[in-house]
């Protein structure tokens, strides 16, 4: 009787307590604790393994590229013009240690890393903490003999040990390529840290606020303001001190690879902590499904935008891509107001051009090739927030409430035709008012030499992406419906990143091919490629139609 | 026939990967009819009326609605309404918005109508859908599909979550479309309510439908049963082809018998009788009749009944 926990020991003999005795022990606390702890670790285990491979791979890919790219290490020169140019000080951080691959992968993956893995703690932790009880399946689990308190905070520490475990793949890839153990786990430990940040964050935000995609909203609000105050923080050197104030500018502090400042510890470790246990007490303040900053009064209907499928979506969706306009449009206009320092900085220096012309970065050398660059990383968001409204119309399914649509006379062209048709616009919107902002942002710093022509086209030089990616979403709707939104998401950031990581790997031109992005000429510093931009739309529109189709021939079903 | 069938079905077959969810189902449900959709749960009743509006496609089969093939949704949808198995409603929206959305894409909504049905229901409208209760949601959708007044209601266990009163209610309204001429396909697994309402009742059963019977023929089936206790001997039966079971028990016997009792009455007597109990067997009782016995039994017990000939021979047993 050694292992008395793991057996359940009958007190009494009698066949009937013996059954009472075992079912009692199954009712236990503890043992419902395991079961929901065991539960959310289901719902979140793929996304971190998927998650925590990719990240690997993204830095086995980056050192394989550096060494690809510098066989003799960064020179001095060069790391001077990594540090001096405002834009990538800004984007992508004050580079340290770029003498190694393990500093270079910090400095050049590092940022885009970290806000992967801020966007999938966002997602896992409003889908636990909100969706959850959104489709009222959190009724069942608080109905066990288990508090609301415990079923916040393990969600919070599965989405904790997942960070860690994406964490961990991140160092342990950086060790085993030969990089330094400390810088490697430096770095782990920031973008676990990071994620718990986010992972706190959006469990306040799931507390406040009810529904789920709200949630999300908010948290990724927050996200947009802690990336542009980390911008702020690293242009230039007096503003170092603002780096304390963003949870994506601590990793910055850190410099894993060049001089650590252990210090960024206290704030990874001290602030979700802080967030998890105010999330915690917030949700002992609220009941099930309540929030605290909405109260579920009545109101008059509003009873616009209710006449048509069509209608009804744009209604619907109309909130979130307020969401997209708003933040696209302000980083925008902070990269167009960037646009005359870094033309200053580039023409200060003839050392800077050649080395430029030799890196084959020829294109950001003019004003205009600075543009065509900058445009292409604004459509590849706006491709993505696109594929997400494609998305939608899957959750519409997913949750059953697009049969209360389609068992009246709404044809399923009609209706997903109408989902399609928004998204299109929804891109071309996006395009055009992102391409507005960046002209208003050079305007507003009074630089002159970008027309409002240049940056329309650099911008509408993107919709063939947005087509051909809407285009795929729709297919995969149409043939996988479980599939619609992961599938061309991931096939866009692989794509996009391949445009970068592919040519210093001396990938063959081939594989380089298979991505859209590398068939954008860089408008408006030359001329639309009219031949592949028309060739990308007609095969968007045909895998639309063929989506559309296999819609029509498919059941519709539920999640 | 002279009129076409509101509702047709030839072979109606869908499969699941292996899984056989309905088969081989051939049905007509006549105008002005309220047909019953009896069977337990996972029979395969939700997926004939997802089926019957076209969300999933048949794997074999065909089927109409007023004669017009259920896959051309925009014809074939404005003359039908449906309560969904699941009722799954926009959270965000109210209750008075879901219904001008509905109302909307349906069209030739009855106003005055619609707000008669959310008076009987005593639906408040002001409130998001969020925050109805199930029985409130489950409301709402029977509104919204009654107040176009549609020549067929589809309903997939509309009464899911009403209290008793609001069901009376829902009975009330059937009636009353049953009375105008529209078509009433009902699917329950609520004997009570289908013995209460329908004019025939199809019966299914792992996908298959073993039974289409009129209501007479459906209570000629049901029978009852005697619970006895007795001081003497339980006397023998075996002459009566009305009983159709004998089990004896702690003192007495268990019989089930159909037609009348009058001679099963006069035995139990003279054996003794101390206490008689007798019941309509529940609905699991009727559906062990029809899917516990092998076809054989079935046959038997039907020809003890009599009711083979109340069976429409196009729509006969399949096993």
């Amino acid at each position: 009787m050694t292992r008395v926990a793991d057996v359940p020991v009958p007190v009494v003999s009698s066949p009937g307590s013996e059954t009472r005795a075992a079912a009692s022990q199954r009712r236990s606390t503890s043992h419902a604790r395991r079961v929901v702890a065991w539960l959310w670790i289901r719902l979140t285990r793929r996304g971190a393994l998927l998650m925590a491979v990719a990240i690997a791979a993204y830095v086995v890919l980056e050192v394989a590229s550096y060494r690809a790219a510098y066989p003799n290490g960064v020179s001095p020169v060069q790391f001077k013009l990594f540090e001096d140019n405002p834009m990538s000080r800004m984007m992508q951080g004050v580079p340290h240690g770029l003498d190694t691959p393990g500093g270079f992968t910090v400095w050049d993956g590092g940022w885009f890393m970290q806000l992967i893995v801020c966007v999938w703690a966002l997602l896992t932790t409003t889908r636990l903490l909100r969706g959850e009880e959104d489709a009222e399946r959190a009724d069942l689990v608080l109905a066990g003999p288990v508090r609301a308190r415990y079923h916040t905070a393990s969600a919070l520490a599965v989405v904790a040990g997942c960070s860690v475990l994406i964490g961990a793949a991140a160092a342990s890839a950086l060790a085993l390529s030969g990089q330094g153990v400390e810088g490697a786990v430096l770095f782990g430990l920031g973008l676990a840290g990071v994620a718990v940040t986010i992972a706190g964050i959006a469990a306040v935000m799931c507390q406040l606020v009810n529904v789920h995609r709200r949630a999300a909203g908010f948290t990724a609000l927050a996200l947009a303001v802690a990336y542009l105050l980390r911008m702020f923080a690293n242009s230039t050197d007096g503003r170092v001190w603002a780096r304390w104030t963003s949870p994506l500018a601590w990793m910055d502090v850190l410099t894993p690879y060049g001089e650590p400042d252990l210090r960024a510890v206290i704030p990874f470790v001290l602030v979700p902590l802080l967030l998890v246990g105010l999330a915690v007490w917030l949700r002992t303040r609220r009941d099930l499904g309540g929030a605290l900053l909405v109260t579920e009064a009545g109101h008059e209907p509003h009873l616009r935008l209710l006449g048509s499928p069509f209608a009804f979506a744009w209604r619907s969706n109309r909130g979130v891509l307020a969401g997209w306009a708003v933040g696209l449009a302000a980083l925008a206009a902070v990269e167009g107001a960037l646009v005359s320092t870094m033309m200053d900085w580039l023409a200060k220096d003839q050392d800077y051009q050649r080395l430029f012309q030799q890196l084959g970065y020829d294109q950001a050398l003019t004003t205009l090739g600075f543009v065509a660059v900058m445009a292409q990383m604004f459509g590849m968001a706006i491709v993505l927030s696109v594929a997400w409204r494609v998305g939608a119309a899957r959750t519409e399914e997913e949750t059953g409430r697009a049969e209360a649509m389609l068992s009246r006379p709404v044809s399923r062209l009609r209706w997903l035709g109408g989902h399609a048709v928004l998204a299109a616009l929804s891109g071309l919107g996006l395009l055009v008012l992102t391409g507005a902002a960046f002209w208003l942002g050079c305007v507003a710093s009074g630089f002159h030499d970008v027309s409002w022509s240049d940056a329309m086209r650099a911008m509408l030089n993107c919709l063939p992406v947005v087509v051909l990616v809407g285009g795929l979403t729709v297919l995969t709707f149409g043939l996988q419906p479980r599939l619609t939104v992961v599938l061309p998401v991931t096939l866009v950031v692989i794509a996009y990143l391949a445009t970068f990581l592919g040519p210093p790997l001396s990938w063959p031109s081939w594989l380089l091919d298979l991505s859209p992005f590398t068939h954008l000429a860089w408008v408006p510093m030359v001329p639309w490629a009219a031949t592949s931009g028309i060739v990308m739309t007609a095969l968007g529109l045909a895998m639309c139609a063929v989506g559309l189709l296999a819609f029509r021939r498919r059941d519709v079903i539920g999640g | 026939m002279a009129t076409t069938p509101a509702i047709r079905t030839e072979g109606l077959t869908k499969h699941f990967g292996k899984v056989v969810a309905v088969d081989h189902l051939d049905l007509e449900v006549q105008p002005g009819e309220i047909f019953g959709f009896l069977g337990p749960n996972g029979a395969g009743k939700s997926t004939t009326v997802k089926l019957l509006l076209g969300l999933l496609r048949p794997t074999a089969g065909r089927a109409w609605l007023d004669g017009i093939a259920v896959s051309d949704v925009e014809r074939a949808h404005r003359s039908v309404s449906t309560v969904p198995g699941d009722v799954a409603l926009w959270p965000q929206l109210t209750g008075a918005e879901t219904l001008e959305l509905l109302g909307n894409l349906s069209g030739n909504v009855d106003i005055p109508f619609r707000d008669e049905l959310c008076e009987r229901f005593d639906l408040d409208l002001s409130r998001r859908i969020r925050s109805y209760s199930k029985g409130n949601r489950q409301k709402v959708a029977l509104v919204a599909a009654f107040m176009t007044r549609p020549d067929i209601l589809l309903l997939d266990e509309p009464t899911v979550g009403l209290d008793p009163l609001m069901e009376a209610e829902f009975q009330a309204l059937a009636r009353e479309a049953s009375a105008r001429g529209q078509t009433v396909f009902l699917s329950s697994h609520l004997l009570d309510e289908v013995e209460d309402l329908c004019h025939r009742v199809g019966i299914l059963r792992a996908g298959v439908l073993v039974e289409v019977a009129t209501l007479e023929a459906l209570q000629r089936l049901t029978t009852t049963i005697f619970e006895a206790t007795l001081d003497g001997p339980v006397p023998s039966f075996d002459d009566l082809p009305d009983v159709v079971s004998v089990e004896p028990t702690d003192g007495g016997v268990r019989l089930t018998v159909a037609g009348a009792p009058g001679e099963v009455l006069s035995r139990l007597n003279g054996a003794g009788l101390t206490r008689l109990h007798a019941h309509a067997p529940t609905l699991e009782q009727i559906f062990l009749t029809y899917y516990e016995t092998s076809s054989g039994q079935r046959d038997a017990v039907a020809a003890a009944h009599g009711v083979t000939s109340g069976v429409p021979p196009s729509d006969g047993e399949r096993s």
